[in-house]
């Protein structure tokens, strides 16, 4: 009976999930509002100041590539 | 009384992020704005507060069931939930605020404090409560409070004139240490 009860409290969970996500997914966000589904390439990022453009993973992975290079050895800008 | 010295050990003197070390990366993420470090702390507070409740709950139910190793299992989900929950409700009867938490909400599930909010208060029990009660509003509270507080510190960082190794995060983490040490002060509070 326990197993029974611990796969229904489990299960239930997922459930409610699953259920909460699709509810969210399927309701219409405000008008105007600034997509929420795009992807956090890193926590360390100051996501509060992100704009658009700045946002997707190519440009991201250029900048650092680019920060990278431009510690390697370069003279500091005064 | 034991409420409110669970209240202020919780907030200021065993704070979630300068003594527990957790939350860290939001912490230094979202505090470059003040506007966005204040709608973090905000969101972050509702969430942890019923989550916090919630699993508070549900922990006697694993215990009962003898499967208290599934408690992180279960306690991500009713997180991940209730953070779906609160943005439809933001979606529907408050658009403006959701405008202005839209990007932070789905971090919130991510955030390890919400967690360790609900794995700290599996311990407790029913004689508890007070406690409880205590830890559930202090812990978030404490670090919206030192959210708030960073980004306001963040600005003027911002015109400080840093030497180059230490520019950005790793002055970050040494004021954040600094801050970590003056809060320590408050151990002779209580």
């Amino acid at each position: 009976m326990k197993i029974f009860l611990s796969i229904v409290l489990v299960l239930g969970c997922v459930g409610v999930f699953i259920f909460t996500y699709v509810l969210n997914v399927k309701t219409k966000a405000p008008e105007n509002c600034p997509k929420t589904d795009i992807t956090c390439a890193g926590c360390l990022l100051h996501c509060g100041d992100r704009r658009e453009e700045e946002v997707s993973i190519d440009v991201i992975t250029q900048n650092m590539t680019k920060g990278f290079h431009d510690n390697d050895g370069n003279k500091e800008e005064k | 009384m034991t409420f409110l010295i669970t209240l202020i050990t919780t907030m200021i003197i065993d704070n979630i992020v300068l003594a527990g070390n957790k939350g860290l990366c939001s912490y230094f993420g979202i505090s470059g704005k003040m506007s966005s470090a204040i709608g973090m702390g905000l969101a972050m507070t509702v969430v942890s507060i019923i989550s916090g409740l919630i699993c508070w709950g549900l922990h006697f139910a694993l215990d009962s069931l003898d499967i208290v190793y599934m408690q992180t299992v279960v306690y991500i989900l009713v997180i991940a939930s209730l953070v779906q929950i609160l943005e439809i409700v933001l979606k529907k009867f408050l658009p403006t605020l959701y405008k202005a938490l839209g990007i932070y909400l789905p971090l919130i599930t991510t955030n390890c404090v919400v967690l360790a909010l609900a794995l700290s208060l599996s311990e407790m029990g029913i004689g508890d409560w007070q406690q409880v009660l205590g830890t559930v509003i202090g812990m978030p509270l404490g670090y919206f409070l030192i959210l708030t507080i960073f980004s306001a510190m963040q600005d003027k960082l911002k015109l400080t004139t840093t030497h180059r190794a230490f520019k950005g995060l790793a002055i970050s983490f040494i004021t954040t240490a600094f801050m970590a040490l003056a809060f320590t002060g408050f151990a002779g509070l209580l």
